[in-house]
């Protein structure tokens, strides 16, 4: 033994040595030095060579230089906060710009104070920073000039090299906006003088200084570059003349001189306008009760945050009031409050909505533009769009059609899973030449009609998706006009607003009608069936025949590209050559049964089967992808299972609806459990008997808020969705299907003190036979003494009664009877209130199920169901007829069969279709036709009310010959679900934290300025990723 | 020597520290790798917890500082001689001013016909260049114990064990027989304990007075606080569940009453409940008793701050469950933990839940949450604005004890109007270590008749420097004389402070700071910071009144000379 140790210590001992010998190891580490730290905000200037010079800023659009040598390069000017400075990124030749190369490491340009927002003026001369630390808020003129390294006979770069004013408080977002020459061509110096022209050789325009700038001969619009300025400490806009503060003596910092002031208007809008449904959220039998609008404060002052600049229209987004103020800068000295666009929350109507960041689309082709505005108190942060096309009057956030297919989506948002951070809109087009005209127009849609000339092929024919999908219209082709969001993780994800390939982007199967049908497709007006062309010219089908060559990409859904909605990353298909896209089960549903369950053959099981889709046409056969195989019925190589009595099939399968892409989640587990767990287990229930009611109490529950249903809104169920229209057979529904409350909790430990301190002598061992054992001391099923139904049911409080069998008889346990001789028969008895406060101490483990029936779980978070708590009755857990839960389901009732059979003298010996029972309602139907061959409910009987239809599945059960048992569960899985087209920047490094994003039309590419190792990047539209030499830091 | 190299070991292995033997605690110095700052409420005394971090000695220390004797040594800022009470303005128009004015009152060194400014640093002298680049500001330090310039700064100390990480205090609701009006709670890492210290801010006289109760004086404690200030290590008198507090206690919180307090252990992915008692006397129904663990955390729990009980609450009888958010290291989310007093059971068995927690989204990367703050500014003006208007007393308010009737207009009004104030929502605020950043949120608390939450949401990331560690939150003042809130988010690594301004939702600046800042507490009745730096061992004061326009947000004074560690000597 002391062998034993001693060999331990000397092991012990060497391994000691080991761990100090090597944290003595001299490793060489190969540290990153980076440049740039917190960048933050940029601006973009065009700087070369021209007749006046070298270093000159010149207007974006000259960017970039296609000639050898380069004369010209576009920089990026990115401030860093946290040291005062200023630096500058060689976007042409992908490097930081070192001002001072006589220093060592990065020298950049020096600021006053903290720099704050920056601007560029139209034609690239100078550029404006905002200054922010407490006590020095200012702005300085950054002459283009100066932006680089300083030439010989100049002086270093420095505090003193760039003019500065001071403001009274901090300034906010800066842009140029142009005053327009007078109607004489005078353009005047001041706001104050209009007749009195302005200066062409200003103070800043002396060669003799170091960056001269001149304002008055730059390129761009003409007239006078007036800088507007917000100030958010006082709600006001100012002017500030950009040549007069370049003209002051550089390293100067007195204060700015202001010509105009705006003060934003505060007060609330009072033309009670107010968001304009879609017919989909409009419901006639539903009055949806919405608080009023919150009234915005007495006391509310505007904010100004960010601002957007059209050609003679500001757009201030606000963090003060509930406004995006519209401001008419026609004439910037004589700028004006428009109707302001009117923030506010479809979902809370109570919330007071301001804005952070704004940004306004270029206009469209068809004349279309919007904006779209940071509501940075949502959770997380979101983006309202408006539509301010000319013409539309409605200021307020655009409600989209088809909400209520997209669990996640809040009708007047578009939401992420993490905060925005910035926005901005990427307009692009790659025409093509038209044959005919010659032209290469802009904005050509693309043409799916099968009568389109393809010889030559128009333009609009040759944006049609390829055979092979990877030319033409697809997910990751972006022509037209979009929004480009980017998110606090590093996510910047594109918005389909005006995709010009959209009408190619569809099922080719069209619908005249004005109803969708099941792939969400509707009103079509080319007069085929099918968006195809003759498949060649020994084939014998023509245009619109259903083997044609199709037009479009032949998704599964009409509905893959929508406006103001994330662009999806894939092709709705699932094919071997394009992977799986469209919504997809990995296998066919499987069955499980409980440890307890043994030997249960498949007539005796339940059965989970698909069953046909409901279309304007009439049923449709039920088909379903399974990987990349179409599971259809009938088909022999991929057949889907659809009669319950089918003894030679013992699969289960659903289809998956495909009206909405969104619907589904890139991948979804579900289990559909009988009497399956509405919630998880809560931890801290209280019972209290003490009003004469039994309550299971939690105020962290929200009962509602996880659907449990009570006995009337079960009752409201069967009326409403099932068509019990008898009240007793309703009510008695109800109850035998209201949800119930399971006590899933362990006792104190055997050690615990509490049992031998508890007041009321409670042992262990009386609890556990009143109780039973729990599951994680071994119990394959607790028992039903665990289990009390729910009578009522409320937001945080349950009214309960113990469960009983059906055939409960209360006198069993009265006393009345005498015990029965065999002990082992002993009738079922509830516990009392005591004994679960006894045996439960310290709140009790429990949770909720439902009643009889199959219950719908999911990995997808969203919510499934359409219960809400309802103030008006004290927070009682009611069915919400809001329009956008109807597809919002998550219970299934078994499908029984009828007693009596059309087409056999006895169904028990053609169906596997378990006897319905007097509590199911119309969940009951004859399986044999007249003919006496079998198959599953179809949609024009009763029982096609028990048919289960969610978002992401549809399908039927059918009760089985032996009865379902608790926790019985058919599993399945999904992929292909909708992911959005985004370009990760956490794919170069998860230490992001990006700034800012803007589209550079010049580059067709995204630059993101990044706070962290990042620094500054461009993105191909075409690929939306960093590739080197990017990132630049 | 076997037996020794075991000790060793097994000391080694376990992290601990042999007490009782080595060298006592420096007399001449104060500080010595703070870790933890503390104000009372009417910022009269500043506690700090050294944590003996090199075990040079056998103990470390709790001081107690009069800071009523150091605002007495910080320079003032003027702008004209009239601010300066009989000196001279130290500004560039000044008659003979320094090279580089201070903008600080100084003594006149001429006379009163050839004005001439003394030095700005009257108690210590100037630093040179090369000295602010590791200690910024312009004077060299100030001796606590010095009583040049009038009082000394140091009142006293106590030994706590060593590896103190934290410090927090809570005001008694009523003094008890000893005077104490209230508490401190040390989580010390050494002996694995919640150290709880008595303290008498204010004599009856209305004097500062020295004393720090924790049993130091009883025999055998040499100086130390006594077994039974240490607590969370005797399972059979603390709870009925056998339980003891986990090893590596690190964040501390306590809810506004001071009964429930919160002990983060990251090593163990759990967190420690105990329940603290104001009684008197020695034993266990006075101070803090361990009562249960919360397990099974998904990450390293970092920092933990307690959630504000809203007056709304109060005013509609809702249970007080004491609620506490608690970060993560190595998990991208926050828990949100409820305390169960449990009051009813027979006996009590206090314990914690679980009951929601919230991911980190805001991040590429929302793993290694450090630091966590609240700020309950907004929501407590409103509350204390619906109390005045309606003539609610402060104990209806916060116990709903001796209320007018329910029926009473004014207190309906008040009820009313505190369930409005409720809506206020929390800032939160929570430093990430990858990337380096403040994440800033907020939770509402929803107060209808019957269910609260306060799960909080992010809405966005703000870049730090490099090393972010704790954050906190408290009032500076602005130009026109009125208090803000900002929240002080501390970057070890970067010796910076980054002042954020939680109204305007941006970045206000910078505080450079000395090296290894490690703990800040915010003076905002004085508009005054102290920063506890680790390395070198002293406090920092900063100016946080913008009225000062040469020192908002700079160090003013620095009290203690800097001492390096060893190992850098």
């Amino acid at each position: 033994m002391r062998r034993f140790v001693s060999i331990l210590l000397a092991l012990l001992f060497v391994l000691a040595c080991g761990v100090a010998l090597d944290g003595c190891n001299q490793q060489s580490v190969t540290a990153t030095l980076r440049s740039l730290q917190s960048s933050t905000n940029v601006t973009f200037v065009c700087q070369g060579h021209t007749t006046t010079g070298f270093d000159q800023g010149m207007e974006l659009s000259e960017c970039p230089d296609y000639n050898t040598p380069q004369t010209r390069t576009m920089l990026a000017v990115v401030t860093q906060p946290s040291t005062n400075e200023l630096a500058i990124v060689d976007l042409a030749y992908q490097k930081v710009v070192d001002v001072n190369p006589g220093i060592p490491g990065y020298t950049f340009l020096r600021l006053p104070s903290r720099p704050g927002y920056i601007t560029t003026t139209p034609g690239g001369v100078a550029s404006f920073v905002g200054l922010t630390s407490p006590n020095k808020f200012g702005i300085s003129a950054i002459p283009s000039t100066c932006l680089g390294v300083s030439r010989p006979g100049q002086h270093e770069r420095d505090l003193t090299t760039f003019p500065a004013c001071t403001l009274p408080v901090a300034p906010g977002d800066i842009t140029v906006v142009v005053e327009p020459p007078a109607a004489d061509g005078t353009v005047a110096e001041t706001c104050a003088d209009p007749t009195t022209p302005e200066d062409p050789a200003p103070p800043a325009a002396d060669d003799a200084r170091d960056c001269p700038a001149n304002l008055t001969t730059e390129k761009g619009p003409p007239g006078r570059r007036k800088l507007v300025v917000a100030l958010p400490d006082m709600g006001e806009l100012a002017v500030i003349d950009a040549q007069s503060l370049l003209d002051r003596q550089p390293g100067s910092f007195d204060p700015c001189a202001i010509e105009e002031l705006l003060e934003l208007n505060s007060a609330p809008d009072s033309s009670g306008q107010a968001q304009v449904l879609p017919a989909d959220l409009q419901s006639k039998s539903c009055v949806i009760k919405r608080p009023p609008p919150v009234p915005v404060p007495a006391n509310a002052r505007s904010r100004p945050s960010r601002i957007a600049t059209t050609d003679n229209k500001l757009y201030v987004g606000d963090l003060g009031v509930p406004a995006v103020h519209v401001v008419d800068t026609t004439s910037v000295c004589r700028m004006s409050e428009l109707a302001p666009l009117l923030p506010m929350s479809f979902l809370t109507p109570t919330r007071m909505v301001t804005t952070s960041r704004v940004a306004v689309s270029p206009v469209t082709p068809a004349g279309k533009q919007y904006v779209y505005a940071v509501d940075p108190d949502d959770q997380p942060a979101s983006v309202m769009a408006f539509d301010v096309s000319p013409g539309v009057t409605d200021r307020t956030p655009i409600v989209r059609e088809g909400s209520s297919r997209q669990p996640d989506e809040i009708p007047d948002r578009i939401t992420f899973a993490a905060p925005v951070q910035d926005i901005d809109f990427a307009l692009r087009d790659l025409p093509y030449e038209d044959p005919v005209t010659g032209v290469a127009a802009s904005g050509v849609r693309c043409d799916p009609n099968p009568d389109a000339p393809t010889d030559p092929a128009s333009p609009g024919v040759q944006y049609r998706t390829s055979g092979d999908y990877t030319q033409g219209a697809r997910p990751a082709l972006l022509r037209g006009l979009f929004g480009l969001v980017m998110l606090t993780n590093g996510q910047i994800e594109v918005i389909d607003i005006d995709d010009f390939d959209a009408p190619c982007r569809r099922n080719y199967k069209t619908n005249p009608s004005a109803t969708e049908d099941f792939r969400g497709c509707k009103g079509d007006t080319i007069p085929y069936a099918y968006l195809t062309t003759s498949a060649g010219s020994e084939d014998t089908q023509g245009e619109g025949e259903i083997n044609g060559d199709r037009t479009v990409s032949n998704e599964v859904s009409c509905n893959m590209v929508e406006p103001h909605r994330p662009r999806a990353g894939a092709f709705g298909l699932s094919l071997p050559a394009l992977g799986i896209g469209a919504p997809t089960l990995r296998s066919l549903p499987q069955f499980t049964v409980p440890l307890s369950v043994t030997n249960l053959l498949p007539h005796d099981q339940p059965k989970l089967l698909a069953v046909p889709f409901a279309d304007p046409s009439g049923p449709q056969p039920p088909e379903v992808y399974v990987g990349t195989t179409l599971y259809q019925q009938g088909n022999s190589s991929a057949p889907l299972r659809v009669d319950p009595n089918d003894g030679d099939d013992d699969n289960s399968s659903i289809v998956l609806p495909l009206v909405e892409p969104r619907s589904y989640p890139a991948s979804e587990h579900v289990d559909l459990v009988y009497e399956g767990r509405v919630m998880g287990d809560k931890p801290s229930g209280f019972l209290d008997d003490s009003t004469g009611t039994t309550l299971v109490t939690d105020q962290t529950a929200f009962f509602c808020d996880n659907g449990v249903y009570d006995v009337d809104a079960m009752k409201d169920y069967a009326q409403t969705e099932l068509g019990i229209s008898d009240d007793t057979a309703a009510e008695a529904f109800a109850e035998a299907h209201a949800d119930y409350v399971q006590v899933t909790g362990d006792f104190p430990d055997i050690i615990d003190s509490y049992w031998s301190q508890n007041a009321a002598n409670v042992t262990r061992g009386y609890c556990i036979a009143k109780f039973g054992e729990p599951v994680s001391n071994g119990a394959t099923d607790l028992q039903a003494t665990r289990d009390l139904s729910i009578v009522n049911a409320f937001q945080d409080h349950l009214e309960v009664t113990p469960r009983v069998p059906l055939d409960f008889d209360p006198t069993d346990c009265d006393g009345s009877k005498p015990p029965p001789a065999d002990p082992t028969m002993k009738p079922y008895c509830p516990p009392t209130i005591d004994d679960f406060t006894n045996c439960f101490p310290a709140g009790m483990q429990y949770t909720v199920r439902g009643s009889r029936q199959w219950v719908v779980g999911s990995s997808n978070p969203a919510p499934t169901h359409d219960i809400i708590a309802d103030p008006a009755q004290s927070y009682k857990c009611v069915r919400d007829c809001d329009p956008r839960r109807q597809h919002f389901r998550s219970r299934v009732f078994e499908i029984g069969r009828s007693a009596k059979c059309v087409g056999a003298k006895n169904c028990d010996q053609i169906a596997a279709v378990g006897l319905a029972d007097t509590i199911d309602g119309p969940c009951s139907y004859d399986p044999t036709d007249q003919t006496g061959r079998t198959h599953g409910v179809t949609l024009d009987v009763p029982a096609s009310a028990c048919i289960f239809e969610n978002l992401t599945a549809r399908f039927a059960v059918y009760r089985g010959l032996q009865p379902s048992v608790r926790d019985m569960k058919f599993t399945w899985d999904t992929t292909g679900g909708f992911y959005p087209l985004a370009a990760p920047l956490s794919a170069v490094s998860t230490a992001t934290l990006p700034q800012t994003v803007r589209y550079i039309s010049e580059y067709q590419s995204i630059a993101v300025i990044d706070a962290s190792s990042l620094g500054v990047s461009l993105l191909s539209l075409d690929t939306l990723r960093i590739e080197d030499p990017w990132p630049v830091y | 020597m076997a037996a020794r190299a075991c000790l060793g070991f097994a000391f080694l292995l376990a992290g601990c520290f042999p007490s009782g033997a080595g060298v006592d605690p420096p007399s001449d110095r104060t500080v010595y790798f703070p870790v933890g700052l503390a104000l009372d409420p009417d910022a009269r005394h500043l506690y700090i917890a050294n944590s003996d971090f090199d075990l040079q000695y056998n103990a470390g220390t709790l001081e107690n500082w009069d800071l009523d004797a150091l605002r007495a040594r910080l320079p003032v800022s003027c702008t004209t001689d009239a601010d300066c009470n009989g000196e001279i303005c130290d500004v560039a128009s000044a008659p003979a001013h320094n090279p580089v004015p201070s903008g600080w009152c100084v003594a006149n060194v001429g006379t009163a016909d050839a004005p001439q400014a003394g030095t700005p640093c009257p108690y210590s002298r100037e630093l040179s260049a090369p000295e602010r680049q590791l200690y910024p500001g312009r004077c060299a330090s100030i001796n606590p114990q010095s009583t040049s310039g009038g009082a000394p700064i140091h009142l006293n100390s106590v030994r706590i064990g060593a590896f103190a990480t934290d410090l927090i205090y809570r005001a008694r609701p009523t003094p008890d027989a000893a005077g104490h009006t209230g508490r401190l709670f040390v989580p010390v890492r050494g002996d694995a304990t919640l150290h709880w210290i008595d303290v008498t801010s204010v004599e009856d006289d209305g004097s500062p007075s020295p004393r720090l109760d924790c049993g130091q004086d009883e025999p055998g404690t040499d100086g130390a606080c006594a077994a039974d200030h240490r607590r969370g290590n005797d399972p059979g008198a603390e709870n009925t569940r056998g339980l003891t507090m986990l090893p590596e206690p690190f964040g501390i919180d306590a809810n506004d009453s001071g009964e429930w307090v919160m002990v983060t252990n990251q090593a163990s992915f759990a967190t420690g409940i105990f329940q603290n008692l104001w009684g008197s006397g020695n034993g266990f129904d006075n101070g803090p008793s361990y009562q249960y663990t919360v397990a099974g955390l998904p990450g390293e729990p970092m920092g933990v701050v307690s959630v504000p009980r809203s007056r709304a609450a109060v005013a509609l009888g809702q249970p007080d469950l004491p609620e506490f958010l608690v970060s993560l290291r190595g998990s991208a989310e926050l828990e949100l933990l409820r305390v169960y007093p449990d009051a009813a059971s027979n006996p009590p068995r206090p314990y914690a839940k679980a009951p929601d927690s919230t991911v980190i989204l805001t991040n590429a990367n929302g793993t290694d949450s450090r630091g966590m703050a609240l700020d309950a500014s907004e929501r407590a003006a409103q509350e204390s604005a619906c109390a005045t208007r309606n003539g609610v007393s402060d104990e209806c308010a916060n116990s709903k004890t001796n209320c007018p009737a329910d029926d009473d207009p004014a207190y309906a009004a008040y009820v009313t109007c505190v369930q409005n104030a409720a809506a206020a929502p929390l800032g939160v605020y929570v430093t990430n270590r990858e990337p380096a950043s403040l994440l800033v949120g907020q939770t509402r608390e929803v107060i209808a008749d019957l269910a609260a939450y306060d799960v909080p949401t992010f809405q966005t990331s703000v870049p730090l420097d490099l090393g972010p560690a704790r954050v906190v939150t408290g009032d500076i003042t602005n130009t026109a004389g009125e208090r803000e809130p900002r929240a002080f988010a501390l970057s070890f690594d970067s010796r910076r402070v980054l002042i954020y301004d939680i109204a305007r939702t941006q970045i206000e600046g910078e505080i450079i700071t000395g090296r290894g800042p490690q703990a800040i507490a915010i003076d905002g009745a004085h508009a005054l910071a102290y920063v506890a730096h680790f390395i070198d061992s002293y406090i920092g004061v900063v100016d946080l009144d913008q009225r000062h326009t040469a020192t908002y947000g700079a160090m003013i004074a620095m009290i203690e000379r800097p001492a390096a560690p060893r190992a850098s000597k």
